[in-house]
């Protein structure tokens, strides 16, 4: 999946969400249910559509998921 | 702590609802300037706009013969000239001083119309709103001070194919410089106000 442009600088972060929800069988409703983030906002995260993450979604994505903020994201390199 | 939200002056119906209205009196503003052209180009009499002289303004005052104690305020005082068989370019410059501030107001609101049907959107800062606004500021300066300048043109132009007749002048001009500047600032402050939204707006896009 190609990471989202900002719209004015590309960026190269991509998120692993959806490899998290796989290992731990969670859907995305789930932890929307868990974090009460949005299941759109989620989806914009899992697509790599997102261009920025609020400090307290990450919290709740990562206390949802038992993870940390590295597993969730990775710079791929260019 | 989580701040109460609280209810916009304009929900997303009101706003539409208003920007019909406003589109509608933009185009009737239109519709009635273009007959008013045709009319002024088809028929051969103007109305334009003259002051009469301080003499003539004596001669009235003692005409109406007000009770002591009553006395008429003002100079300068404004009437309206018939002229008949004017030349066509005279004519259209009379018509013009009457029609530029509705012609102003009609665009404007036709400009103001696109805005206020986003103002009840999810995102009301748009690029696009900040240039109309500076639209409208445009034309606010055009009616409200060009607008004078041309009546008085107009007037000048009626009066010298009159002969110049002594006891008449031409039309005053009524422009206001602290006026116009006041809106003319006032809506570019609003066009800067939806240029940096704007700007806000695309940095929070894609924000989770």
């Amino acid at each position: 999946m190609t990471p989202a442009d900002d719209g004015d600088r590309p960026h190269r972060v991509s998120c692993h969400l959806d490899e998290l929800l796989t290992e731990r069988g969670m859907s995305l409703v789930e932890l929307s249910h868990r974090t009460g983030v949005s299941t759109v906002n989620l989806s914009v995260l899992k697509n790599d559509r997102a261009r920025a993450v609020r400090f307290s979604t990450l919290t709740a994505v990562c206390d949802a998921l038992g993870c940390q903020p590295g597993e969730l994201f990775s710079v791929t390199p260019g | 702590m989580t701040p109460t939200p609280s209810r916009p002056l304009l929900g997303p119906r009101s706003s539409r609802r208003l920007a019909v209205l406003l589109a509608a009196l933009g185009t009737l503003a239109l519709g009635v300037i273009t007959v008013y052209v045709i009319n002024a180009l088809t028929f051969a009499s103007v109305l334009t706009e003259v002051t009469l002289s301080t003499r003539v303004r004596l001669d009235v005052d003692a005409g109406l013969g007000l009770p002591g104690g009553f006395t008429l305020a003002g100079d300068n005082l404004v009437v309206r000239l018939i002229a008949d068989d004017l030349p066509v370019g005279t004519r259209l410059l009379v018509v013009t001083g009457t029609l530029l501030p509705w012609l102003c107001a009609g665009l404007a609101a036709l400009a103001f119309a696109r805005v206020v049907w986003d103002l009840g959107s999810e995102n009301p800062f748009r690029p696009l709103h900040a240039r109309l606004v500076v639209v409208i500021a445009v034309l606010w300066a055009i009616g409200s001070w060009v607008t004078p300048q041309v009546v008085r043109a107009g007037s000048v132009e009626v009066l010298e194919l009159a002969g110049d007749p002594a006891d008449l002048a031409p039309a005053t001009d009524t422009s206001s410089l602290i006026i116009t500047w006041f809106g003319l600032l006032l809506l570019l402050a609003v066009a800067e106000v939806f240029r940096r939204g704007a700007r806000q707006a695309h940095d929070v896009d894609g924000l989770v």
